[in-house]
Parts: structure tokens; sequence; C-alpha cells
């Protein structure tokens, strides 16, 4: 009986935290349905009239696809740049003899202590010296190299639990490090990949403060800084057409991160039997 | 240490990453330092100055409200996104059914941008109109602590905290959540099998066994919460006065709004003095932590072999 | 496996690629002129513009560009700007305030001076003497263009007034008086944007206005007065009172719900610009709102059409790349601007007739008529005097003051020490 008490709790405790959680999606797309006025008198009631004047106004122009486009290509590039150099940065610290991997370790740590606004004017400076200005590489380079530290250091974590054994068996049977590395230790770990995927997505994606400081080609706008627009004369915003274009902007990494769960759930069990 | 040898294929697999992290931020953090001994207001030429905003920063009454507030920020986020991350992953590892969809689901506030979240708690958090969070309390009878939350000076540091340490909950929920379905359960079984009960199985087994994956959490979150700026920049922006001001917040207000930047790099040098040596404590602790449970598990063994060797011999 | 890898690899090789090389490929014969601007997104400023950029290119023959770049919202404005500049990547044209910021690109030679443009072109005396003195700094120099032209007022409403028998109020202790009637009534007298800060601030500027005009705060912003002296104690102190009276809460209330307050009838004055005319126009044509303008003092040195007037953020041309090309597309601008933008019905800094096929409201002709009217001295924005740590000081602390969690003395002794440090000891 006490059991049954005991699990009619926890499902409740689950289901209310559930609702906190996704409670302020809720309301951004009901807010987003409102006229500017109710919703800064009333933000928290329905909708006396539901109006879809604001989505109207945000897809009107049609720019809001490019933003997202934009936003799309330096999220992918990043990601992809990410995995591929943390995992096999974590491959070399952990699994290669070398007297100052642990040196090397902790320079890395370094880089998740940064503020990262400090960063801005001396990587501005810098990338200008160096050129690349003008492309998506500056707004990729700080991306993935604020992303090393964190992503390397899971990987680390979870190359530990890769037994030496099997790396030692691949170079038994003839394997070049390169070998092992693509065909034996990577495939394990998909798990890592998808926690650093999913996190570093949405962070990509919602990043602002780059996008805004290194972008300067108003068709390379991302939608985070395109959620700007709404901003009016003097600091008034527009808030109902700014939740609408938020709406339509977190559709792609829900999109995302939900199916990249599906991986997960098959990962999950595989990677817990490490064979 | 390592099991391959090939230092040829060791600095292939290095250098590209290592050239990136270079690049964009260890450059930038030398960078920082470089501007901490300068003054400059990003026009007229830059003027070494030596000290001399170190000196100014440990003079700034304001540097030391900033700090007080970073830290108690951090310990109300670090509390909030560990303690009920944990607490939830537990709890989804007893969930049998659905367990991926209510995952998934408590991720999502990760995903909605900053922007969104600080008005929805700025609607939440007032009291013309009446916010969510005084309604509530006035319809459970507490009317008397309503109050606008992010303008008196008692809440506002607090109220600052919350969407910051709510936000990503879910985010160290799903890393625990992993961690634990992926422990061995013949551990625990044997456990389970001496009679322990649930709750002591948790504390005394299972957290001890993720505990690489705490120092990874201990190590994000602690960062994180140190380098904190975008909502409490869009919610209060510091204020009122410095109630809520944080050093990041106080490091771009110097930097970009009062055009100085040395001063803001000196800050953001603190900042990052700071973190590593709040790091360097923490992984301390862990250190300990190990050495005092390894003792512990080498005496509990004894202690097990012991009362085994008295029961078989009762039992013989 | 070696397959998907070798795909993996390409992908990035071709990834790398494009990042490295996604820059622009320019025209070598059209000439791109890039604006840094931080105009509102489809406003009236930022339409005109585009629409006599379209007509200059063509004319032409599409060999002139200009480059939009917009970021609407200030702050964010503001840090890319500083960012470009420090980069040594300021562009052609850029938008900013005749502040110290600015003052300090002027000493360093990177803006054309506007003034002696307008007067060697013979456009000077086109423009509004006050959005031209607006523009300017405390010398006499302007760097800026004003491509806007606002009165500041306070706004009412009507009901509230005469439902708790208040009539328009012509001195500050009046305002103070109606203030404190509807307080006691249970209505919000006030409702603020205390989150933008400036709105805060126009406040304290309020009473030192009436006693010097701008002399105090151009005194007190080059260390040659003190806040503590009377006059500057006088602002705190109206600060302290009539904030008060301000909405609960005030410090966090952002623009937009501090507005919807005030057009849903849930405070009864809301102190904001002509520019948001368009938010009036319904219940003033309803006749549920009105305005009156700034009050006065019995002792004031500043008449009651003397008020806060101010033509925008302005527009400034990079020295360097100010070419004839550039000149010539400007000259075209000062030309046309005023007709197109007044058509959108805003008020023009550039002198110039209604047209007449246009139907202006009666709310916009009156608004209008009154800008005519104008005295000679406006309020200018504190924050275009102060040097930026004080005016961060005053800006953050000042919300302090008005929710009454700060004394007047300590706020005073702030603003002293800042500008003894700032200023005096430079």
């Amino acid at each position: 009986m006490k059991e049954k008490a005991i699990k009619y709790l926890f499902i409740l405790l689950l289901i209310v935290f559930l609702i906190i959680q996704i409670y302020p999606v809720i309301w951004l797309f009901i807010a987003s349905l409102k006229d500017s006025v109710e919703l800064s008198t009333t933000p928290f009631s329905l909708p006396k009239a539901v109006t879809f004047e604001n989505y109207k106004n945000v897809l009107g122009d049609g720019v809001i696809g490019g933003y997202m486009w934009n936003s799309l290509k330096i999220t992918m590039i990043s990601l992809v740049l990410i995995l591929v150099l943390s995992a096999t940065i974590g491959f070399a610290l952990s699994k290669f003899h070398y007297k100052h991997s642990k040196k090397i370790y902790s320079f890395f740590m370094f880089g998740i202590m940064v503020p990262v606004q400090i960063t801005l004017i001396p990587l501005f400076i810098f990338y200008s010296k160096i050129g690349i200005l003008n492309t998506s590489m500056a707004m990729v380079l700080p991306q993935v190299g604020f992303a090393l530290p964190l992503s390397v250091m899971m990987f680390v974590n979870f190359y530990s639990f890769v037994p030496d054994e099997l790396i030692e068996a691949g170079i038994v049977d003839g394997c070049s490090p390169y070998r092992v590395f693509l065909q034996i230790v990577a495939p394990l770990a998909r798990n890592t990949m998808i926690t650093i995927a999913s996190m570093y997505s949405i962070l990509i994606w919602n990043d602002f403060i780059f996008a805004n400081t290194f972008i300067s080609d108003s068709s390379a706008k991302t939608i985070t800084m395109g959620l700007k627009d709404y901003v009016g004369a003097f600091g008034n915003v527009d808030w109902g057409a700014t939740y609408a274009a938020i709406s339509i902007a977190i559709l792609p990494p829900i999109l995302i991160y939900f199916s990249l769960n599906k991986w997960v759930t098959s990962g999950m069990t595989a990677g817990a039997t490490k064979g | 240490m390592g099991v391959l040898r090939d230092k040829k294929a060791f600095f292939v697999f290095l250098m590209p990453g290592l050239l990136f992290y270079l690049l964009s931020v260890f450059y930038p953090i030398t960078e920082s330092l470089r501007l901490s001994f300068i003054k400059w207001n990003g026009i007229t030429p830059q003027q070494f100055v030596g000290l001399d905003n170190y000196k100014r920063l440990f003079q700034d009454p304001v540097f030391y409200k900033a700090l007080i507030n970073n830290l108690i920020y951090l310990v109300i986020v670090v509390i909030i996104q560990l303690s009920i991350g944990l607490l939830f992953a537990v709890l989804l590892t007893y969930l049998k059914k659905r367990a991926n969809l209510v995952k998934t689901l408590y991720y999502v506030p990760c995903i909605v941008t900053t922007v969104a979240i600080a008005q929805l708690f700025r609607s939440i958090y007032s009291t013309q109109p009446e916010g969510l969070l005084n309604q509530m309390l006035s319809a459970v009878g507490l009317g008397g602590l309503t109050t606008s939350w992010l303008t008196n000076l008692n809440t506002v540091l607090g109220a600052v905290s919350i969407p910051e340490g709510w936000r990503f909950i879910g985010m160290y929920m799903v890393i625990f959540y992993a961690a634990l379905v992926s422990l061995d359960e013949s551990v625990y079984e044997a456990a389970k099998i001496d009679g322990a009960t649930e709750l002591q199985i948790l504390f005394k087994i299972k957290i001890p066994m993720i505990k690489d994956i705490l120092l990874l959490t201990f190590t994000m979150c602690l960062t994180g919460a140190l380098r904190g700026f975008d909502i409490p920049y869009l919610l209060t922006n510091g204020g009122p006065g410095n109630a809520s001001e944080l050093m990041s917040t106080y490091m771009y207000k110097q930097a970009f709004t009062n055009n100085q930047y040395g001063y803001g790099s000196a800050l953001a040098v603190f900042i990052i003095i700071e973190s590593v040596l709040i790091i360097f404590i923490l992984r301390k602790i862990f250190e300990n932590y190990d050495v005092k449970a390894q003792k512990k598990a080498a005496k509990q063994a004894l202690a097990l072999s012991k009362r085994k060797n008295n029961k078989e011999g009762r039992v013989a | 496996m070696i397959r998907k890898v070798g795909v993996l690899v390409s992908l990035l090789g071709v990834l790398f690629m494009v990042t490295a090389c996604g820059g622009e490929k320019e025209d070598a014969s059209t000439t791109t002129v890039k604006w840094l601007t931080s105009r509102p997104v489809g406003g009236a400023i930022d339409e005109t513009m585009r629409e006599i950029a379209d007509q200059y290119s063509k004319e032409k023959g599409g060999k002139w560009k200009i480059d939009f770049e917009t970021t609407a919202d200030r702050p964010s404005y503001l840090q890319k700007l500083k960012t470009l500049v420090a980069g040594n990547n300021m562009p052609d044209i850029i938008d900013t305030d005749p502040d110290l910021y600015a003052k300090e690109l002027v000493k360093a030679g990177k803006l054309v001076d506007m003034k002696k443009f307008l007067q060697k072109n013979d456009y000077y005396q086109n423009f509004y003497p006050t959005a031209l003195k607006y523009q300017e700094f405390s010398d006499g120099s302007m760097y800026t263009l004003p491509l806007e032209y606002h009165v500041e007022m306070i706004w009412y409403n009507k009901k509230l007034f005469s439902q708790h028998g208040i009539s328009v109020p012509k001195t500050f202790d009046q305002w103070l008086a109606a203030c404190k009637k509807l307080k006691e009534a249970g209505v919000t007298p006030i409702s603020v944007d205390g989150i933008d800060r400036w709105p805060v601030q126009r406040y304290l500027a309020m009473p030192a206005f009436r006693q010097t005009g701008n002399q105090f705060i151009e005194n007190l912003s080059q260390g040659k007065e003190k806040m503590s002296s009377q006059t500057g104690v006088d602002s705190v102190k109206f600060v302290k009172e009539i904030g008060q009276y301000f909405n609960e809460g005030f410090s966090a209330t952002d623009y937009a719900t501090a507005q919807s307050m005030f057009l849903d009838g849930k405070s009864a004055m809301y102190y904001i610009g002509d520019w948001e005319i368009g938010a009036m126009q319904e219940k003033y044509d309803a006749g549920e709102i009105d305005y009156f303008y700034m009050p006065t003092t019995k002792d004031s040195v500043t008449a009651a059409n003397e008020f806060c007037v101010n033509s925008g953020i302005g527009m400034a041309f990079n020295a360097e790349t100010f070419d004839e090309k550039t000149k010539d597309f400007l000259l075209y601008v000062l030309d046309h601007y005023a007709d197109i933008y007044t058509k959108k019905m805003q008020m023009s800094p550039i002198k110039t007739e209604l047209p007449k096929d246009v139907d202006y409201s009666s709310l916009y002709l009156r608004i209008r008529k009154d800008m005519d009217n104008t005295g000679e001295q406006f309020m200018k924005p504190w924050d275009t005097y102060l040097d930026s740590s004080t005016n961060t000081i005053v800006q953050d602390n000042l919300l302090l003051v008005g929710s009454g969690d700060m004394k007047i003395q300590d706020f005073v002794k702030m603003i002293d020490d800042s500008i003894k440090v700032n200023v005096t000891d430079q």
C-alpha cells in the first residue's frame, strides 16, 4: 500500500514538473496570438480575440526564412566541426601516451571559464587582421572554439570507460591508430555525440552576441538577430510579433532535439553494454 | 596512461582542434590579460597604465557588490539545477513507460530563446499588471507576500537567479539520467539481495558511482553561473541600483556602456581567476571524497567478509 | 565504415571552403556604401531612406548602392558599433547621439563636420533650428544630421482627470497635487518604463531645466557644478516626490507595458514623445486622452513652450570614406527627405509645406503647430551631456531614488564622487 502511494506521489511530482517545464512554450505560443496591448495588460489570460496579425507581420516580408536558413547553416557547420574536433582531441588526450596530455587537458579546461562578452573586441580585431571578417568563418570559429572545452571533457570522460584492451586488440590486429579511432572507438561514442549535438545545436542556434558582432552582411543575418527587428523607436518592442517570430524560430531546434532523441534510446542500451 | 604510442597520429588528432581553440578562445584570454593593463575607450590610442585597473577594482564598491551577488546567484543556480536535476533523473529511472517522452519534454526550456524567457518572467514577477506569482500567492491566501519581485531589493537577486536555474534543469537531468541508466545493474543487485533499501542504494552506491559525471556537471554548472549574463542583463541589467549586478553584467557595462575597455578586461580576468580557483577547490573536494570513500569501502569490505565468515561459521 | 568517413571528410572539406570563401563578390564598378543604422525596421525613416536610396541608385544607373545594416535594439547596436570602431572598421555611415563617445570620434577626426557641410551647401537654414541645436555639442559644433523631430509631452486620461476633479496642471506643485489626489483615490497616477532608464532620467532633468535651462547640466557634466547645489538637490528631490506616484515596480516595467497600462486606462498619465502618435491616435480621436507639456515653476527661466524637444539619433558620416559620390547622395537626400518623410505622417526636421493630397489627423496638425511655436530653449536629455560612467551611475541609482530606496544625499554624493573621478581629475 505504501509502495503504491509513493508511486503515485512520484508520478504527481513528475507531472507537476512537466507542466512547469513546458508552460513557457505554451505561454509563448498563446502570447503570439494576442494583440500587443492585451499582451501587456493581461499577459496570462487566454486571448480575448485570437489574432494572427503577429504571424502575418513576421511572415509577411519573407525574411524570416532566410534568417533561419543562415542560422541553420552556421549551426550545422559548427556542430560538425565541434563533434569531429572534440572527438579527436579527446581521443588524443586519453588514449595516447604523451607526457603533457594532462597539461593540455587543463589548458582546454580554461576555456569554460571565459566570459564570452570580453572576447568580442579582441576577436573582432584579430579576425579583421587575418581577413576573415565578412565570412561565415568569423561566426563559426568562436562557436566551435568555445564549445570545445566542454565537449572535450565529455569525450575524455567517455573514453575513460572504453577499455584499453579493445584498442590494444585493434593494434594487434594491425590497425593504425586512425582505423582504431574510426572503426572501433568512435562508433561507441554515439551517445556522447548525441548529447553534445543536442546541447550545442540549441546553444548555437540561440546565440545572439556573436552573431550580432560578427555578422555585417544583412543577407547573412541569423534568426536571433532577426528577433530584434521588432524593436521600435526609442525602445518600444512589439512583443506580439517578437513572440510569433520566436515561436517560429524554436521549431527547428525542437524538431532536431526530438529526432535526435529517438536515436538516444536505442543508443542508450547499446552504449551500456560495452562489448 | 595512454595505450597508443604513435606520436605522429597523436598530433594529427590533436592539432586541428587545438588550433581552433587557440584562435578563438585562448587568444582572447591573453588579449584580455594584456588589455587589463591598459586604458582604452576603443577610439583613442591604448595607454599602458600598469596595475591601475586592478587597484581600481579592489577599491570599487560595485565590484564587491557584484562579487557577492554572483556568489549568491551561484549557490541558488547550482542548487536548483543540480539537486532538482538529479532528483528528477532518479524519479525518471523508476518510470517504466514513456520515460523518453517525458525526458524530452523536460528539456524544452533549454530550447526557448532567452528573450522570451526574460519577458515571461518579467510578467510573472510584476505587480502592475499583477503577475502570475503574485496572483498565485493571493489565491492561496499568502497575499501578504506579494511584492514586485524584480524591484524589491530583498528579492531581486533571487528573482533573477531562478529563471537561469530553472532553465537548464532539463539539461542536467538528461545527463544524470543517462549516467544512472548506464550503471551496471549487477553492482546494486547484490546490495538489494543483502537487504539494502532503495534509498540506501541510491545514496551509497549509485551516486558515488556517477561521481565523474557529478564532477563534470558541477564544473559545467559553476562556470556557467559565474559567466551567467543573458537573463540578468535582460531582466534588470543589474538594477535597480546595483542590487542584481553580477560580475558579467558589470563587466559588460564597463566595457561597452562606459567605454572602459581596460577596466572591463580586468574584471574579465578576475572572473577567469575566480573560476579557476573554484574549480580547483571543487576538484580537491572530489579527490578528498574519493580517498575517503576508498578507505570506507575497504573497511566495509573487511567488515562484510568478517560477517560472512561468522555467519558461515555459525551455520557450519 | 570507411565510405562513411570518406563522405564525412569530403563534406568537411566542402564546408571549409564554403565558410572560408563566403565573402561578398562585388561588381568592381558599383559603389556600395554601408550604413550601420539603429532605426526601427520598417519604420518611417527606414522606409523613407530606402525609397530615396532606390531612386538615387536608379538615377545613377544602378552603379551606386547603399547597404542598410539595421540593429533596431539600441544597446545591441551600440555594442556592435563600438566593436567595429575598436576594430578599425567603422562603416561609411553610422547613427549616433551627440554624446561623449561621439565627441571622442570627432576628436579622432573620424566624423564629417555636418554643420559646415550644411552651411556650405546652403541647407542649414532649411532645418528647424531646434532640430539642429539638439545635435550640437556644447561647443556649438555639429557632426550628426537629424532625421526626425519630436516633442515630448505628458499624456493624460481625460476621464480619470474629470472623475477626480483634476484640471491640467500648469506648475510642478499642481502636478504633484494632482498625482496625490489620484493616488488617494486608488488610481495609478503615472506609468513609467524604468527598465530603459531614460524615462526616469527625464524627471531628474525637469527642475534643473526650469531653474537654469541647460546650464546646470552642462556645468555639472564638466565638473563646474555640483549635484549638491540647490538646483541639483531640488532635481533629485523632485524625482523622489514624483516617484511615489509611479506605478508599483516601475523599475522593472518595460516600455510596452507602461504604455499599454496607460492606453488601457490603468494609469492616469504617461510621459512619451510624439513618435507614439500612431498608438495614441485612436483614443485621442475618441476624446479619451489628451496631453499637456512640462509644467513650469514660479521663477522659471524657461517658458511654458519650452520643454523636451529632440531630433532623435543623428546620422554621421565617416570622414575617411566621405567621397564625392557619398556627398552627392547626401545632397540628394536633403532635397527629397522632407517630402517623402512628411507624407508618412511624420514631423520632418527640415521645414516643408504639408502636401495637399494627404489627410493629416487633427492630432498631427495640433502637434505640428506646437512644434512651430516652441521657444528657443529646449530641454536636452542628460545622457548626451554626462560621461558614460556617471550616466550609468545616475541611471541605475535614480531608480532607487524614485522607489524610495535611496536617500537624496546618498545619491547626490555618488554623483559628485563620480564626476570628480571621471571629469575633474582627468
